[in-house]
């Protein structure tokens, strides 16, 4: 017996559980750099499929709620297309680090994935982005996949050799460019400058 | 301990650590100073000689308060582990700060030491080498010293490239160029 067949059958379930972890940690933290791969090549059905088939999308403004990957498909074609010519998108670079992984569950997790963004439009306008993602996984017959649209929570967004500093709220996504909700949005900035020093 | 549980070990020691510093910058942009002190040993030592998450906590609200809105995007790091309870650690680190009306870029290393307590990997202690310090605006190789970022209590020079021996000694090899 070879010493990793000793070591499963004698040792424990235990080391192959922890395994299996690190396993998920591993597929988990791909799926931010898949995403951003596919939205870069403007690959829409390999976004769509980094996620749940069935998955829920989030409530329209008449309260009518879709779910499955054609219909995110959608979702992300009016996102990447541009309502008027020229506004669509050339280049898109997300680049994403700082992931905190929860899992929560054997088949469940949760995270927080930071991405500065840069992206061209093909009218050669552009902006850069600092963006906090909130993510839910599944697993899914094996395979970890977002179980919901990702929560994108905006810092700022500014044109290229601009400061965020003055910018109007950019109430996103009905613009690319201004002040986020965040960091106000976070419980424990508010709470920190609550508290005079 | 088994050879391959050995190896497992390592690897979730490592992933604990990587864990660590993304929930150190989150912690820091969110202004968790709770959170923020809970990923350091229970022992630590600040900066001004104080001991213990209570006295980094009342630190840390000092350092963090010359500024709003801050941005820490990791990248590179690398992880050596010293033995089970060690390891010592580079990451790279491109944060964003709103200073006033200025918007200072600060790419910087962090040179950590993490230690094993009770399980779970900490901060035994974080330094920070900036390689510059400027506005999004200016260039910075023309910038004083190349450090922009009034009011900063805790760094208030960039150090690197200088700060390397190796770095030195390249130099004054051959000092033409």
């Amino acid at each position: 017996m070879g010493e990793l067949a000793a070591v499963l059958a004698g040792e424990s379930d235990g080391m192959n559980s922890r395994l299996a972890t690190l396993e998920a940690r591993e597929a988990i933290r791909a799926l931010p750099p898949r995403y951003a791969d596919a939205y870069a090549r403007l690959d829409l059905d390999a976004l769509a499929a980094l996620y749940l088939p069935d998955v829920p999308l989030r409530p329209a403004a008449d309260g009518t709620a879709e779910t499955g990957r054609a219909a995110l498909r959608d979702h992300f074609e009016r996102a990447t297309r541009g309502a008027t010519p020229g506004r669509g998108l050339a280049t898109v670079i997300l680049h994403t680090d700082n992931h905190v992984i929860d899992v929560t569950g054997p088949d469940a997790a949760t995270g927080s994935v930071y991405c500065h963004v840069e992206v061209h439009r093909r009218d050669g306008s552009g902006y850069q982005q600092a963006v906090v993602y909130t993510d839910r996984y599944a697993r899914h017959e094996g395979a970890w996949y977002f179980a919901t649209q990702r929560k994108h929570d905006l810092l700022y967004g500014a044109a290229p050799l601009t400061r965020p500093n003055a910018l109007p709220p950019a109430n996103w996504p009905a613009s690319q460019t201004g002040r986020g909700t965040l960091p106000d949005a976070w419980p424990s900035w508010r709470e920190f400058w609550a508290e005079a020093r | 301990m088994s050879d391959i549980e050995s190896r497992l070990a390592a690897l979730e020691a490592k992933e604990a650590i990587r864990q660590l510093v993304a929930r150190y910058a989150l912690a820091l942009d969110s202004r968790n100073v709770r959170d923020l002190v809970e990923l350091f040993v229970p022992d630590v030592r600040t900066g001004d000689g104080g001991v213990g998450r209570d006295a980094l906590a009342t630190w840390f609200d000092a350092v963090l308060r010359p500024y709003t809105t801050t941005f820490h995007l990791i990248g590179g790091h690398v992880i050596d582990l010293v033995d089970d309870e060690h390891a010592t650690g580079v990451l790279y680190c491109r944060p964003e700060h709103e200073v006033g009306d200025l918007w200072v870029v600060m790419p910087l290393q962090y040179w950590d030491r993490y230690e094993r307590r009770a399980g779970q990997w900490l901060f035994k202690s974080r330094s920070v080498h900036a390689f510059y310090a400027a506005d999004v605006l200016a260039n910075p190789t023309t910038v004083p010293g190349r450090f922009q970022f009034p009011g900063n209590p805790l760094i208030t020079k960039a150090d690197l490239p200088e700060r390397w021996e190796s770095w030195q000694r390249f130099w004054q090899a051959s000092p033409t160029a």
